[in-house]
């Protein structure tokens, strides 16, 4: 009776699993869809920037959409910052929404280095210097965009 | 005449929502470096609300767990909340439609719509908010993640389904049970 009863489950689990797959069908066909459509996408995208790499890149800051005006002790204006005539490490301080940010450059890349924001995305995607790699700082409304001559790379803090 | 609630259905509502907001609350706490990215749980809630309260009242908890977890942040009416809200809106629609119309689907593909188009809709508020389709370059991290987190949350609410007290306090009668 025992082993009956034994016999009888083991031969259900190929039926549950059967049973499982039947079930989800249509969602893991959903999935797979959307999968193959994003990876094509980031795919796409990886070829286009590998296209772009050893160009010399030009980093604007934007704030809430609009160019951002940041001038040196001489008056002179720096944003958009031309990173590829950037020899030395230097560091720039600016005012976001809500709290102060510190940008880093050096030469062809750019950082957010410091900032007040309670998620430190920006903080995070420490120095980019590849076409069309955003750092986004949504918090403080700032977004460092990078171009090159044919494509564009953003940061956003 | 109007329908009335029972006081069963009131404290489950009541316990929905607050989950809603505790897990949104929570989440915002979890850094994964990429703004927007989150575990997308409290989706969870409003897929059982749909099942359970049906269109008003799940929109309902859906908004006011937006509302009330970005005041609790501190991000309301700021970038983060706009992306949040239209996160939530759109991906609110989605899975009502795939519930409603489209029943070929289990809770776990309408959790995976639902999830897809939330980070769908934060990205075009970023494209919006910030004048640029650089934004797009977060797109396909934020998509692939939130397949991943849909398809899981989705396989805890067919579970979440399955239990017959919660199904006999909402007051719905599962006929079509998630088994």
């Amino acid at each position: 009776m025992e082993k009956e009863e034994q016999f009888s489950k083991t031969s259900q689990k190929p039926e549950k699993k059967k049973n499982f797959v039947l079930k989800h069908l249509w969602d893991f066909l959903l999935l797979g869809v959307l999968l193959v459509g994003t990876a094509s996408i980031y795919v796409g995208r990886t070829l286009i920037n590998n296209k772009n790499a050893n160009q010399d890149v030009i980093a604007t800051v934007l704030y809430e959409g609009n160019v951002m005006e940041i001038i040196d002790e001489d008056g002179k204006k720096l944003n958009p910052f031309d990173l590829g005539k950037v020899t030395d490490y230097k560091e720039i301080e600016i005012q976001g929404r809500h709290t102060t940010l510190t940008i880093g450059l050096k030469h062809n890349s750019i950082a957010v280095v410091k900032s007040g924001c309670p998620g430190q995305e920006c903080v995070h995607e420490k120095w980019v210097s590849k076409a069309n790699h955003p750092i986004v700082c949504a918090h403080n409304g700032i977004y460092i965009e990078i171009k090159t001559d044919n494509w564009s790379d953003v940061i956003i803090g | 005449m109007k329908k009335k609630i029972t006081i069963k259905q009131l404290t489950l509502l009541a316990m929905l929502l607050s989950l809603a907001l505790v897990l949104s609350i929570a989440e915002s706490f979890i850094p994964f470096g990429i703004p927007g990215l989150k575990l997308g749980l409290a989706n969870m809630v409003i897929l059982l609300a749909i099942h359970y309260f049906g269109f008003w009242i799940a929109l309902g908890i859906d908004v006011l767990r937006v509302i009330i977890s970005s005041i609790a942040v501190g991000t309301f009416f700021a970038m983060g909340f706009w992306m949040s809200f239209a996160g939530a809106t759109l991906s609110f629609f989605t899975m009502y439609i795939f519930y409603r119309w489209f029943k070929i689907f289990t809770p776990v593909g309408t959790s995976v719509a639902g999830a897809y188009t939330h980070a769908l809709a934060q990205i075009l508020v970023g494209v919006f908010y910030l004048g640029s389709w650089g934004v797009f370059y977060y797109f396909p991290v934020m998509a692939i993640a939130s397949l991943i987190t849909g398809t899981f949350n989705g396989f805890i609410v067919e579970m979440i389904l399955r239990n017959k007290y919660l199904a006999t306090a909402a007051g719905v009668a599962r006929k079509e049970s998630a088994s």
